[in-house]
């Protein structure tokens, strides 16, 4: 089967000073690939500055890499200048209060998306936001209201709207329930389940919340100061561990197991 | 004898909405050496609780409670002058953000050494020995060069770290740890958690430990207060609160997140509470959980009282218990 989404030994490094006689560099990124296929969820580990955002970033092209290759659907798109692949890869943000403009309405910030694109006139545009709406759970009247309107739950839901506006193949959520509450958190991850079922999304799922990942995943990517540690199909990973990262990572998160056992 | 005894304490927020009540007929009791957690959602009044009672709720609040005994002392007696003194003498807390909680225009020493000055005074020299002291034991490894440095120059977890030496440095009866971990990274995470429960057993604080996360609680705590809308709705005794939660928002709560390690089918859908969490200015009449429970009744509209039943205290008025006998 082909795969949807592949990436082969991505790196990226900042220069850190810009004394020019006294170039340095920093790797964010050192060598990272994978697969992932329609309808499959890869999960990114990794503590705070492993480079899993980097690798958001760059999968989103808000980055570009130093070298490595990013095959959609067979084709580099990192050479891809027609920019088109973008439609086809979106992402949602950690923290929904901050991800929505503001002083835009709901439609507008998911109008934009659509007007970018160049498709369809207003009438069109405007039955594609009352569908998606639909589509996460929230009533299309609720489009001509402001985002401080709504809970940190529903601005979720909102945020994934505006990334499944353009009909995409792959969603990149970026810590898409670690700002939210417990109870809401379940929400949002059900939903996320119920529109894989339904669209056959691939997600590429950035997370510290190993449970999360556990429950949620079929691959995993473990990731330490930009290096691959570690990747492979979750039940694997977890339960026969090869690198002393994935190890740390995993005794940190196991204590609910331990103490309800004990 | 316990060291903290809690009844009936109310903190009331004048807003423009009128007076509205953040913590609601809290009761609590902490013995000496004893660490209970305190879990809830955001806005349910954990913090607001743990801030009246470390003394340092905003001119805004209006605090009351029926007894407020710490130490053997009851506090609701006392003049505010006495009461600031003993608080600050025995009760301690350390915060979510570390590194918004220490001041980043001053060295870390000059930090600790204002907190030692204030409790301790001596020499210049005899502080700085006592901070160091205090540095090395929160594991702090080259405590003199930390000692000038700044809080932008240390990591989260180290700043934690300095947080706890600094709230160590009146020697505390309790220490009021509000998600000391929440901003730190996983591995960091339990490394602090272990550092509290070393220091815990090394000066025999007690420790109140305030997250939103079972998981903490599970490894550390030996009782458990759940916390919804300012009231307690459920505590009791650690491992059975965890194995058996009587409350369904306690169990919403367990149900709701995928613990590492337990077995799941991928695909299989969490459970959810529906809706979110009401502001506390428009809260639902009789019981705050009502209009989100799968098990709500007529009954519910009657707010419910807390009860004790097999050694818990429970607000509800269909506690889980009949169908596991069942």
């Amino acid at each position: 089967m082909q795969s949807l989404l592949s990436a082969k030994l991505l790196r990226k490094s900042y220069k850190v000073s810009n004394n020019p006689f006294k170039q340095r560099y920093l790797e964010v990124l050192k060598g990272v690939s994978f697969t992932l296929s329609a309808g499959q969820t890869l999960a990114v580990v990794g503590e705070s500055g492993s480079g899993k955002s980097t690798l958001a970033r760059i999968l989103v092209g808000a980055e570009k890499p130093d070298s490595g290759e990013l095959l959609f659907e067979g084709s580099n798109i990192l050479k891809d200048a027609s920019f088109s692949w973008y439609r086809n890869i979106r992402m949602i943000f950690q923290n929904p209060a901050a991800s929505l403009n503001p002083r835009a309405t709901i439609r507008q910030s998911l109008e934009e998306p659509l007007i970018n694109a160049k498709t369809g006139n207003s009438q069109s545009r405007k039955d594609r936001i009352a569908e998606v709406l639909d589509l996460v759970g929230l009533r299309p009247e609720y489009a001509d209201r402001y985002p401080h309107t709504f809970s940190g739950g529903q601005r979720q839901r909102i945020a994934i709207a505006r990334a499944l506006m353009l009909n995409p193949k792959v969603i990149v959520a970026d810590e898409p329930v670690s700002a939210l509450d417990v109870s809401v958190q379940a929400q949002i991850i059900n939903l996320l389940l119920d529109l894989q079922d339904r669209l056959d999304l691939a997600y590429v799922f950035i997370s510290h919340d190993l449970g999360l990942v556990q429950h949620f995943s079929d691959k995993v990517l473990v990731m330490h100061n930009g290096e691959q540690k570690e990747y492979g199909r979750v039940g694997e990973v977890f339960s026969q561990p090869q690198s002393k990262h994935t190890l740390e990572l995993l005794n940190a998160s196991s204590s609910y197991r331990r103490a309800i056992e004990k | 004898m316990s060291l903290l005894q809690i009844e009936n304490l109310n903190v009331d927020f004048m807003t423009d909405d009128g007076l509205v009540r953040a913590v609601d007929k809290v009761k609590l009791s902490i013995d000496n050496g004893q660490v209970i957690g305190v879990i809830g959602e955001s806005g349910s009044g954990k913090s607001v609780m743990a801030l009246a009672i470390a003394g340092l709720l905003s001119p805004a609040a209006r605090m009351q409670a029926d007894l407020f005994n710490l130490d053997g002392h009851d506090l609701t007696r006392m003049s505010p002058a006495e009461r600031h003194k003993l608080i600050t003498g025995n009760i301690s807390i350390i915060f979510q953000e570390p590194t918004s909680s220490l001041n980043p225009a001053l060295t870390i020493g000059y930090q600790l050494d204002e907190t030692i000055r204030f409790h301790e005074g001596g020499t210049t020299k005899q502080r700085k020995d006592r901070a160091l002291e205090l540095l090395a034991q929160v594991g702090i490894m080259d405590a003199k060069r930390r000692y000038k440095e700044y809080p932008h120059q240390l990591s989260g977890g180290l700043n934690q770290r300095v947080m706890i030496a600094i709230a160590l440095a009146c020697q505390p009866k309790l220490l009021i740890a509000d998600e000391p971990t929440t901003a730190l990274d996983v591995t960091v995470q339990s490394q602090i958690l272990d550092l509290l429960l070393k220091v815990k057993e090394e000066h025999n604080m007690a420790l109140m430990l305030i997250t939103h996360d079972f998981s903490i609680l599970a490894e550390t705590t030996t009782k458990v207060h759940v916390m919804y809308c300012g009231q307690i709705v459920e505590s009791g005794r650690t491992y059975n609160l965890l194995s058996q939660p009587y409350h369904p928002y306690t169990k919403a709560l367990l149900d709701s997140v995928p613990h590492f390690g337990m077995r799941y089918k991928k695909g299989r859908r969490l459970f959810n509470l529906p809706g979110s969490t009401p502001p506390i200015s428009h809260l639902p009449v009789g019981c705050y959980l009502g209009p989100r429970c799968p098990y709500a009744a007529k009954k519910c509209v009657q707010a419910p009282e807390l009860f004790n039943i097999k050694g818990r205290r429970v607000r509800c008025h269909f506690p889980l218990i009949e169908e596991e006998e069942s």
